[in-house]
């Protein structure tokens, strides 16, 4: 009876967990979870304390989320160096297939970082098993450190 | 009833909860990828449910 009650308890509370308008997914910089990956591929990345440095673009990470969560907003706090975001987008296709949206709205935050969100329509995108793998393309920047410094990202995903 | 016949039941219930939600949790993931997965993985049901399924295998002492 006891068990039972518990068992019920957990499937609402996954049910609830995806049956909400928005699912806000932190990457946990240099670590996988189940709903959002680490940057990759390795050798582009490097964890530096608190922050990431990508190293050479392009860099990936997937996000995976129910069918009914149709846009993903992307928001990445970051420090240009000799490297600056230039485009973020969503995979189209098997390969290299990217939707790459230019960055147009960055934000400078009161510490120094800058903020940049771009919203991707998941619909056009290639989901396979309901996983969406999106791109951070990079530019040459004005920076001098090596790089590009990166503290957070932040997929949101709205239905 | 004994004390330990009735961990015996108990081990035997937990078994078949645990083996049936685990079932079913699979049978969602499977349906829609993601949506059990991202939040409890369905293994953790295995780890609790066979070790109590295998100690309510042995015949329970009759006392």
């Amino acid at each position: 009876m006891l068990l039972s009650a518990v068992a019920t308890v957990g499937l609402v509370i996954i049910a609830t967990c995806n049956l909400q308008p928005q699912q806000r997914f932190e990457m946990t910089l240099g670590h996988d979870r189940p709903m959002i990956t680490r940057l990759g591929p390795p050798p582009r990345v490097k964890l530096d304390g608190a922050s990431q440095i990508i190293l050479e673009g392009p860099v990936y990470f997937t996000v995976r989320a129910p069918h009914w969560y149709h846009t993903i907003d992307v928001t990445i706090d970051y420090q240009p160096g000799t490297l600056d975001i230039t485009g973020v987008g969503g995979q189209t296709g098997e390969g290299f297939q990217y939707a790459v949206t230019p960055i147009t709205n960055v934000e400078s935050l009161e510490d120094g970082w800058r903020r940049v969100t771009t919203t991707l329509g998941r619909r056009g995108l290639y989901n396979p098993k309901n996983t969406t793998q999106i791109l951070l393309q990079t530019g040459p920047g004005a920076g001098t450190e090596r790089g590009l410094r990166i503290r957070s990202i932040t997929a949101t995903l709205s239905r | 009833m004994h004390l330990i016949v009735m961990i015996h039941a108990l081990f035997r219930v937990i078994w078949y909860v645990s083996a049936s939600l685990f079932f079913l949790l699979v049978l969602v993931e499977y349906l829609e990828p993601g949506f059990v997965v991202n939040w409890f993985h369905p293994a953790w049901l295995l780890l609790i449910g066979i070790p109590s399924g295998i100690i309510s295998l042995h015949k329970s002492p009759t006392i």
